[in-house]
């Protein structure tokens, strides 16, 4: 193996929780909120429910093929011509999602911490830190997010509670108001941003080394990643009511600077900004990692660090240039993503899951007939 | 990698000799493709921040493979 490196199920629980969460804590409410308005609480819900099967799916395939990355699978699968092909979409799908998510970084800082900071100044800090987690393994990737989710609790909770004197129930009303055809519309972005992004542990489950506990410790990560979202979009909601959750590109930031608790606990807006961070790190180095890895794997390199400063250098260049501007980012992001995630957050690896089952059925035919 | 102790000299080294020229022969062929990928992406990298290249529509490719399928999903969920 590549990687040398375990991490144990209470790991695999906190990263998966982060990978979650990752940029949806921010963009989310507004994404959602376009479509199912006031009613986006129950898309969450049914998000949920989705992307716990899609996560199932995901441990099962994992136990279809232990000790194997998804790399590793396609080649088995497919052979080594159609294989190589369906892999490298695999990997471009890895390092897209990786890009997107340091422009977003790369955006946010810009527009509303640090405004006038050249957005390279951001990404180039950000990836030094990537390149050095991925060049020490999974297993210190895993020890730092047992690190970071104390933090990110207590911080959620202040935020949460602080916010509170602030929400009014009538602005979800009425419910359902216009059918579920757009809540529908809505748990589709949902599940696919928040839940199918997953789908990058195939490529670390290998690595966890109780592998008995992945399904449960998968399950448990999305559940309490998609309890935090469906908190977050409730109280932008419950805050600014439908059309400022979705006019606001980050709507949980700005619900975070209304806080304000007896006059002195104010502007406290750099805690969301922290635990975006520290989410989205946790979802950058990981696809990143699934990236570096799975290329290291196809090329059939010994060690996979050798890949990891070029392919930060191709990650920061290519941030700027994914998108001229953040609306067309988010045009795309809105319209045309989701189906890009959906082909390999699902299909791909239901056709993998179901060629395994159908191998085994026949292989144990075969020996029945023998 | 085991290595092992050996109470014969001879063997020991040329134990040693034998790993040594395939290690450097490994670290040469890693220093090779690292000097390959890193040249390839020190140069795409300046080229987009020296030349400030910009794209006009870099994700075109993922609106022509995927509207057929937004249209029909935002036709029948609208």
């Amino acid at each position: 193996m590549l990687e040398k490196g375990k991490i144990s199920a209470r790991q695999l629980t906190i990263l998966v929780m982060l990978l979650t969460i990752g940029d949806s804590i921010l963009i989310i409410p507004s994404s959602t909120t376009e479509y199912a308005r006031q009613n986006a609480w129950i898309s969450t819900l049914i998000g949920m429910v989705a992307g716990l099967l899609a996560v199932y799916m995901y441990s099962k395939f994992a136990k279809s093929y232990p000790n194997l990355t998804l790399i590793q699978v396609i080649q088995k699968a497919f052979g080594k011509w159609i294989g190589t092909i369906i892999s490298l979409t695999f990997l471009i799908y890895f390092l897209m999602v990786s890009v997107g998510s340091m422009r977003e970084i790369g955006d946010f800082v810009t527009s509303e911490m640090l405004p006038g900071t050249p957005i390279p100044a951001t990404l180039i800090l950000f990836i030094l830190i990537m390149i050095m987690a991925i060049r020490l393994g999974i297993e210190v990737i895993g020890r730092a997010s047992e690190l970071f989710i104390p933090m990110f609790i207590v911080l959620f909770l202040i935020q949460t509670i602080a916010i509170i004197p602030q929400m009014e129930i009538v602005r979800i009303l009425p419910v359902l108001e216009d059918g579920i055809k757009p809540v529908l519309r809505g748990a589709i972005s949902i599940t696919t941003y928040t839940f199918l992004e997953t789908v990058v542990f195939l490529m670390i489950l290998p690595y966890v080394n109780q592998q008995k506990m992945i399904t449960k410790s998968f399950l448990l990560g999305t559940l309490l990643g998609g309890i935090v979202i469906f908190i977050t979009l409730t109280v932008s909601i419950l805050v600014l009511g439908p059309d400022l959750t979705t006019r606001d590109i980050y709507p949980s930031y700005n619900i975070a600077r209304r806080i304000s608790v007896g006059g002195f606990f104010e502007r406290v807006e750099a805690m969301i900004a922290l635990q975006w961070m520290l989410t989205l790190f946790i979802k950058v180095t990981l696809y990143f990692y699934a990236f570096v890895l799975g290329l290291s794997q196809l090329l059939k390199l010994k060690d996979y660090r050798v890949l990891s400063l070029p392919t930060g250098m191709i990650l920061v260049a290519l941030a700027p240039i994914i998108a001229p501007n953040f609306t067309y980012y988010n045009a795309i992001f809105d319209n045309y993503w989701v189906y890009y995630v959906i082909t390999f957050g699902i299909f791909v690896p239901f056709v993998l899951l179901s060629m395994g089952i159908f191998r085994r059925a026949l292989s144990k035919d075969l020996t029945s007939r023998n | 990698m085991n290595i092992g102790y050996s109470s014969d000299p001879h063997h020991c080294s040329r134990y040693y000799s034998l790993r040594s020229a395939s290690y450097a022969e490994e670290k040469f062929n890693q220093g090779i493709l690292g000097f390959f990928i890193s040249s390839v992406a020190g140069n795409f990298f300046s080229l987009i921040y020296v030349m400030n290249i910009s794209i006009s529509d870099p994700l075109a490719w993922m609106v022509f493979i995927y509207k057929p399928v937004a249209d029909m999903v935002n036709a029948w969920l609208s």
